[in-house]
């Protein structure tokens, strides 16, 4: 933690002490989450609140940590319920910072507070206070009965792809490969990522049609009012479906009812940082693209019917920490994640591509 | 030493102090039953301290339960059972949609089963691992209540 962030810890902790808030806590642990936020704060008797703090030193915030921020959102929502109010404070460190962008938007609009600091100035403290008053005033009420309504059927996504968790069997091959001493970060050697791309693509080739760098828009763009596509290694169609490498939202629908799929291939990075960032990134993936816009003009965000067929090819053994070994395969799976080793994939079965899981 | 369940159990807390059955009157009952299970450290008999961990927890998860059953009865405008055991408060729970199926299972095979065991059989008590995995079962089981819709 570096010094200013653990500076605005400190004041954030002085302030909720001189309130008098109904109870707080600093570093609480919620074992499902695997970034928690830094304070779970009851201001009165039946509101939660969550407060995390989010240093930046870009003078942007980029996608990969919006797609993180966004993540830790949805299991701290997840863990606690969709009441809990969450309140994202970011510091950042340029006068350039860009305080209004897409990524600044979206977090906006799925935070329920979002306070932006610079910590070069003097506006720290009337900030937190102005916080205060805000995480005081936390009501559920205020918030709209479609941000109460996306959060319950996140729930009822989540458990639905949680229920698939014993039919993937690439989770017991983890948890024997970490009984037998396995180093997480073990990969298969001869394996890079292109070079199972390739393997995986002239497999696929044989049966289906391959759509290789594919990009398939997601609902980013209902929050931001223009389309934002998230990129995957390849896609399968039975039958010859895409004409260019876009799957924008008026083709996805289509696409899931031909039996498309759609294929990252994820190389077991060694670095824990940087893997929970690139999980959490995934994890978002999936989440963003298992909706769709059910009414142009209400704009009501539901699940799709038919889950979108989402593969992820594992180079290496992708375990978690010792306590929790599978801690990282369950986030995504119940994000919408079909996890397996590469040689899982190639496997047709008549009348349909069935991977043996 | 710090144990490893001390933060958990000090953060459900604060989760059942923010919940929605945060004003039922068994809801401090409940509340001091974790400040005692938190306190224990106290005990210097470890057979002692775990049966008295294991009480703690059960009694906690026991009246939690029961809370939250008696609230559903009444929005429901059902009659209140005079009395609940944790089989029926988990049995309800399910069925009225509050635990979903993992959550059902994990406290009925790590929660209820275990309960039964160190409670109500002589001389048996849980190595310090088996007891760290009851108290946060039985903590796992109130967050699954407390996101349920």
């Amino acid at each position: 933690m570096s010094q200013q962030k653990g500076e605005i810890i400190n004041q954030i902790q002085r302030i909720l002490e001189q309130r008098r808030v109904h109870s707080y806590l600093a570093k609480p642990v919620i074992p499902e989450v695997l970034f928690n936020p830094d304070f779970l704060v009851v201001p009165s008797l039946g509101k939660l609140v969550t407060i995390k703090v989010q240093e930046i030193k870009q003078p942007q915030i980029g996608w990969t940590t919006t797609l993180a921020l966004l993540e830790d959102l949805f299991e701290i929502k997840m863990a606690t319920g969709g009441s809990t109010f969450c309140v994202l404070i970011i510091l950042f460190h340029s006068p350039q910072f860009a305080l209004v962008n897409d990524a600044v938007r979206l977090l906006s609009a799925l935070y329920d507070q979002i306070v932006q600091i610079d910590v070069t100035n003097g506006e720290i403290a009337s900030k937190l206070e102005g916080l205060f008053f805000d995480i005081i005033a936390a009501d559920e009420d205020t918030r709209s009965r479609q941000s109460r309504d996306f959060w319950n059927r996140e729930a009822a996504l989540r458990h639905e792809n949680y229920d698939r968790i014993s039919k993937i069997s690439y989770v017991e091959s983890m948890l024997e490969n970490v009984q037998k001493g396995q180093a997480q970060h073990q990969k298969q050697q001869d394996f890079r990522r292109t070079t199972v791309i390739n393997l995986l693509m002239d497999y696929m080739k044989q049966r289906w049609v391959v759509h290789p760098n594919i990009k398939v828009e997601n609902i980013k763009g209902y929050y931001l009012g223009q389309p934002y596509y998230f990129k995957f290694d390849f896609a399968s169609t039975p039958s010859e479906f895409l004409y260019g490498d876009c799957l924008d939202r008026s083709l996805l629908g289509d696409f899931i009812e031909q039996g498309g799929a759609l294929f990252k291939v994820l190389e077991v990075n060694p670095s824990p940082s940087v893997q929970k960032d690139q999980l959490r990134r995934l994890a978002m993936y999936a989440r963003f693209i298992s909706y769709r816009i059910e009414d142009a003009n209400e704009q009501l965000l539901v699940p799709r019917t038919r889950p979108v067929s989402l593969f992820l090819p594992i180079i290496g053994v992708l375990s978690g920490p010792d306590f929790a070994p599978s801690r990282y395969l369950e986030m995504l799976i119940s994000a919408g994640w079909t996890p397996g080793r590469p040689e899982d994939f190639m496997a047709f079965e008549e009348g349909g591509y069935e991977p043996e899981l | 030493m710090s144990r490893n369940y001390d933060k958990e159990v000090t953060t459900i807390k604060l989760i059942l102090e923010g919940s929605r059955w945060a004003y039922e009157v068994d809801m401090p009952a409940v509340l001091r039953e974790y400040k005692r299970l938190l306190g224990s450290d106290g005990v210097r008999d470890s057979e002692k301290r775990a049966a008295l961990l294991i009480l703690y927890a059960s009694r906690a998860i026991d009246t939690f339960l029961s809370i939250v059953v008696r609230s559903d009865c009444r929005a429901k405008r059902e009659p209140e059972p005079a009395y609940s055991t944790i089989d029926n408060s988990l049995k309800r729970l399910h069925a009225s949609g509050f635990l979903d199926a993992r959550a059902y299972k994990a406290l009925t095979v790590h929660v209820k089963e275990k309960r039964n065991r160190y409670l109500h059989k002589a001389d048996v008590f849980p190595s310090r691992q088996e007891l760290e995995r009851f108290i946060h079962e039985s903590v796992d089981g109130i967050r699954a209540v407390c996101r349920s819709k």
